[in-house]
């Protein structure tokens, strides 16, 4: 079996794993990535299609019947997906209590302490204002109806260059225009000698620290290697050893939890909050024909994220409101809209997807839900998702759904229905939600009892074991949660240079 | 998309019902031809498609190519499926073919059938939202589908209206980040 020695392993090449891989590969250690899913060659992999088979590949999805967490596997994880969109999350998110009066967040992190650490992010992922002249239609309709009814809407950040606006963001940019990690973390970090490993799943990791004590063999101290990272290679097979003195895990917030369940065995210290106090920064959608005074929007192009926000609800509600702009993939994947009293389908449902492009709007809120959800080790090595549709949230969804609904009624739209589907094309029954902001599995916390890291990212009872990406972050935070992850590993990274030197 | 659809147990329940009901069927039906039969289930299947969406032409290549697509669950209902359909114009309009019902008919078998309770909703729910799917993302065939909802596969550049203060409401920010 083939062992490798590095200083550092990080686990995963996503929003997390960036500042770690290059930052401490530039500062002289010697760094490894290894990602669970393909290499990435955005001139040779990425595509213009709405083929499933394509997106699937790299998109994957938890589901239980009430939550879909979606995430990526690939080089780069989910910037290579995402919708571009970058913003700070804003000061009120990091006074969040859990229900006994605990501060969600630890080690007074606030917006005043990660400010320095977001703005590393924007340099990295190029962030600037939405130009006026690129909103799309439907970013501008959007704005439109807003400030009809009096609302404030601004133009949101997006990490790109020279974007056409050919509407593709989520299925990967053929135009290397986005800012995902492929061009500029990850390339930057190969450039000072780190070495990437993709198809490498870790399976498990283990303290060698802890090993050596359980044998008595010889003190802590002497162990040079203190981690082991249990690699498969997912194309053949083959079972291949990582050992290194800092183990960063970045894997995602499902995949870092399902690491460490896989890990429960060689890590007696760990905590028993893994995969718990899971946010899903709570996405409801609404959607409207648009009344006859009104200008067509338009569903499939211009960027991904129609480009225009209202923050008007973030403080006085915990939501953040936009439009969505879906490709038809997206839509009749996940949803079947009809109007009421008609079919999903037959002549009535032409009648209404004529009018898909030019003449519907769907708004979406993402809300500052608390950390309901949970991740559970399932069969083999498999992990399942669980989250309980409680009173809060059942309120969250109704309040949201109001504000959303009269934002639509107030300028004379007629609402649609919207019935989630699954893949199998069946209903939901009751309350679904879908996600891609899934935060807090590992989360920070002051102890052991109400998380599994410290403040400075280190796994309680493991020094020198970190988590730098989403399973860190322990709340939900309205606003897209990319540039927050990427900002607080920033930050973790950070503190291990420090305690380095 | 790889996941059974159904346990085992339904599956078999599901065989089971319909052995009983092939029992009831004219002799030359059980015993056709697996090639006449595909080509029988085509035509069913197609005029299935036409139901959900009125619009097609059911001579359209490419038109059901994702019910034979191994990647989708849905190879091992489409006898099911089709049989059924076959069935319902039988006991209901005493045609053999559902094929060759009006679209006022064929839809009134679909509409009962969708709202079933059980297996039997569920494969047509799953069946509809198969062929929605593959035709406006235009999957096998990028033009009919794709037209009808005002979709170009292709490559193309964002479209705005010039009049950017007309929509532009009032800022609450410097920078777009929130405070």
């Amino acid at each position: 079996m083939e062992t490798n020695y590095f200083d550092v392993t990080v686990v995963g090449s996503g929003f997390g794993a960036g500042p770690p891989a290059l930052r401490l590969q530039r500062a002289g250690l010697s760094t490894v990535v290894l990602e669970k899913g393909p290499n990435i060659d955005p001139k040779k992999d990425l595509k213009i299609t709405q083929d499933p088979k394509y997106l699937l590949r790299y998109l994957k999805s938890l589901k239980s019947d009430t939550l879909t967490m979606n995430y990526v596997e690939g080089l780069g994880g989910g910037s290579v997906f995402f919708e571009k969109v970058v913003l700070r999350a804003p000061e009120f998110v990091f006074h969040q209590k859990d229900s006994e009066g605990h501060p969600l967040w630890p080690g007074q992190i606030n917006r005043k302490s990660l400010d320095p650490y977001y703005k590393i992010g924007e340099v990295m992922l190029r962030a600037h204002q939405m130009f006026p002249e690129r909103i799309p239609k439907t970013g501008q309709v959007f704005s439109l109806l807003m400030k009809k009814l009096g609302y404030s809407v601004d133009r949101a950040r997006y990490s790109d260059s020279h974007c056409t606006g050919c509407g593709y963001c989520v299925f990967g940019c053929t135009h290397n225009s986005k800012e995902s990690l492929l061009v500029n973390y990850l390339p930057k970090a190969v450039d000072h000698g780190a070495i990437i490993h993709t198809d490498k799943e870790v399976i498990e990791v283990r303290s060698l620290m802890e090993e050596s004590r359980q044998l008595s063999l010889r003190s802590a101290g002497c162990v040079p290697y203190r981690f082991e990272s249990i690699a498969k290679d997912t194309r053949t097979g083959e079972i291949i050893k990582y050992r290194s003195k800092y183990l960063v895990l970045a894997a995602s917030t499902i995949g870092t939890a399902k690491i460490l369940f896989n890990s429960r065995k060689n890590l007696s210290d760990l905590s028993s909050q893994v995969g718990r106090n899971v946010a899903i920064n709570g996405s409801v959608k609404a959607a409207a024909i648009l009344p006859a005074w009104c200008p067509d929007a338009d569903m499939f192009t211009g960027q991904s994220h129609p480009g225009m926000v209202s923050y008007e609800f973030l403080k006085s509600h915990g939501i953040m409101i936009s439009a969505v702009k879906a490709m038809p993939l997206q839509l009749f994947g996940t949803a079947r809209l009809s109007l009421n009293g008609e079919k999903f389908w037959g002549e009535d449902h032409v009648k209404l997807m004529k009018k898909l492009r030019r003449r519907i709007i769907i708004l979406d809120a993402h809300g500052i839900t608390p950390p309901r959800a949970e991740l559970r080790p399932s069969k083999g090595d498999s992990i399942q998702s669980k989250m309980k549709i409680d009173c809060d949230l059942t309120k969250y969804y109704k309040q949201t759904r109001e504000i959303m609904d009269s934002i639509l009624v107030d300028n004379g739209c007629q609402l649609i229905n919207i019935d989630y589907v699954n893949r199998k094309g069946q209903n939901y029954q009751d309350l679904h939600f879908f996600t891609s902001h899934q935060v807090g599995s590992c989360r920070m916390a002051e102890n052991k009892d109400r998380g599994v890291v410290n403040s400075q990212g280190e796994v309680f009872g493991y020094p020198g074991m970190y988590v730098t990406d989403g399973a860190a972050v322990p709340t939900s935070t309205g606003v897209n949660v990319s540039l927050t992850i990427l900002a607080n590993s920033e930050r973790i990274t950070n503190g291990i240079l420090n305690s380095i030197k | 998309m790889r996941e059974k659809l159904y346990t085992r147990r339904q599956t078999l329940g599901l065989m089971a019902s319909m052995a009983i009901a092939s029992s009831c069927m004219p002799v030359k039906v059980i015993f056709n031809s697996g090639r006449e039969t595909e080509k029988n289930d085509d035509k069913t299947l197609r005029a299935f498609t036409k139901v959900i969406i009125p619009e097609v032409q059911c001579d359209e290549p490419g038109l059901i190519e994702v019910y034979y697509d191994g990647y989708y669950p849905f190879l091992k209902y489409i006898r099911i499926l089709a049989e059924d359909l076959d069935n319902a114009s039988r006991k209901n309009y005493q045609t053999d073919r559902f094929s060759d019902l009006n679209l006022t008919k064929r839809t009134e078998i679909v509409e009962q059938k969708l709202t079933a309770k059980g297996l039997t909703s569920a494969i047509y729910l799953a069946a509809a939202y198969l062929i929605q799917l593959s035709y406006f993302t235009g999957i096998y065939s990028p033009e009919k589908g794709c037209d009808l909802i005002g979709f170009q596969c292709e490559d193309q550049v964002t479209d705005s209206y010039p009049d950017i203060t007309y929509f532009e409401g009032t800022p609450q920010t410097i920078d777009g980040n929130p405070t």
